[in-house]
């Protein structure tokens, strides 16, 4: 099994996360986005059309694209490591979850990272701030309840819908939108980078996930 | 089980998901825009998020998030086959392209639909959606290839198609011609004939197109 995953902690750092909590054996590839020469950047061109990461290649040769049918894929080769809900309601609340995280929480978050782009004058800046911020607060805020709560997103225990959570969750920083007074998700995050899977997954990325 | 829902909206797939389940369900629409009408405080106070659809079922459980409720209807209605068993890889597959449409398609919509709040109609807006739409143009380019092969997205019907349906019924208000994919647009005619959806847009007072959308 492959996993491609991209350079400074984009989401595909979730399912490399959930690879290591797994304990499964796989081979990690790294991507970087300016090295459009490299054979394993063209691979991943040719077998993800839309050019997006993460790609989880399986030993029968099957792609799979998408955070939420990887991370549930992992989960499922790992069932006594019981990192997402096999079925009842339980299941129906864990997906709940993670299409939150996947659609809500992963794309007002990411769509800051284009701010610079399309704000050229100060009062451009404000209104795309003014607009996505209020949105991240609307999203953001029931993740705190929940959170303070429990101790994970689905509960008592981890998930791999913790391990997507924790990076997205990092684009705050990278984009300077401060989680200040989120004091459940900071607790959460801090959690998190306590957990040896992930440092170890870090560790091997070189890179890092810090708490806005 | 209790679908809140608002025409053209997510919530409208499911609504064609739970005809075609032949489930018992009650259908209750919300009117986003009068804050005063209780059918909108009692929706505001099951998802205080205000996004549709919600799904109550018979217990109360309130379920939010399209993906949730759609794998939590195929899996009540077995026989109806509208998504494989959980644990093959047909499953897997099935959630790929569900999870396709909502964060990446469904959502490259909602961003369009946000620079025309963000911004007056000046340069930054433009810029921002001509980038935007450059990203929806390429995805709509792999749902194409994907109903040149297959007469549905993941082969076999499955809930994935009405949901399809419904977000490409977006590309009119975002004037985005979808002429360029004729595999999607004979899937949306195909689409359109079924009686299920007839029936489900009639109720929801959405107008079908007369003559069909394939050139």
């Amino acid at each position: 099994m492959k996993l491609y995953y991209a350079i400074r902690a984009a989401s595909a750092t979730g399912c490399h996360i959930a690879l290591e909590e797994a304990g499964i054996p796989y081979e990690g590839i790294l991507i970087d986005w300016a090295k459009t020469e490299d054979p394993d950047y063209q691979e991943v061109m040719r077998i993800s059309p839309t050019g997006q990461l993460p790609v989880l290649v399986l030993d029968d040769g099957s792609v799979l694209t998408q955070n939420v049918s990887i991370l549930t894929h992992i989960a499922e080769l790992a069932p006594r490591m019981e990192l997402f809900p096999r079925g009842g309601i339980a299941r129906v609340r864990a997906l709940e979850k993670l299409a939150f995280i996947a659609t809500d929480i992963h794309w007002s978050l990411g769509v800051l990272f284009a701010k610079p782009i399309f704000s050229t004058t100060s009062e451009q800046a404000a209104a795309f701030s003014n607009f996505w911020e209020g949105r991240l607060h609307k999203f953001l805020s029931p993740l705190d309840r929940v959170l303070s709560d429990q101790p994970y997103v689905c509960g008592p225990t981890f998930t791999v819908v913790d391990a997507y959570a924790f990076v997205v969750l990092g684009w705050a920083k990278q984009n300077g939108f401060s989680l200040e007074r989120y004091h459940s998700i900071r607790t959460f995050m801090q959690r998190m980078l306590e957990r040896p899977a992930v440092q170890k997954t870090l560790a091997m990325e070189g890179t890092s996930v810090e708490i806005a | 089980m209790k679908l809140y829902y608002a025409p053209t909206t997510g919530a409208t797939a499911v609504h064609i998901v739970l005809e075609e389940s032949g489930l018992l369900y009650e259908a209750i629409k919300v009117n986003f825009r009068d804050l005063s009408d209780p059918t909108t405080i009692e929706f505001r106070a099951l998802n205080p998020m205000a996004h549709l659809p919600v799904l109550v079922l018979e217990d109360g459980t309130v379920v939010t998030q399209i993906v949730a409720i759609l794998n939590l209807i195929a899996e009540r209605a077995p026989e109806q086959h509208l998504m494989p068993s959980q644990g093959t890889l047909a499953y897997t597959e099935t959630l790929r392209w569900l999870s396709f449409l909502a964060a990446d398609v469904h959502t490259a919509f909602a961003t369009d639909f946000a620079w025309t709040a963000i911004w007056d109609n000046d340069e930054s807006r433009q810029k921002a959606r001509a980038f935007w739409l450059e990203r929806l143009h390429r995805r709509l380019a792999i749902i194409d290839e994907q109903l040149a092969k297959k007469q549905f997205l993941t082969g076999a019907y499955s809930v994935a198609d009405p949901y399809l349906l419904v977000i490409m019924g977006w590309a009119p208000p975002t004037e985005l011609p979808i002429q360029p994919y004729p595999h999607i647009t004979r899937f949306l005619d195909e689409m359109y004939a079924r009686p299920t959806v007839r029936a489900i847009y009639a109720l929801e007072g959405i107008a079908l197109p007369e003559s069909g959308v394939s050139p």
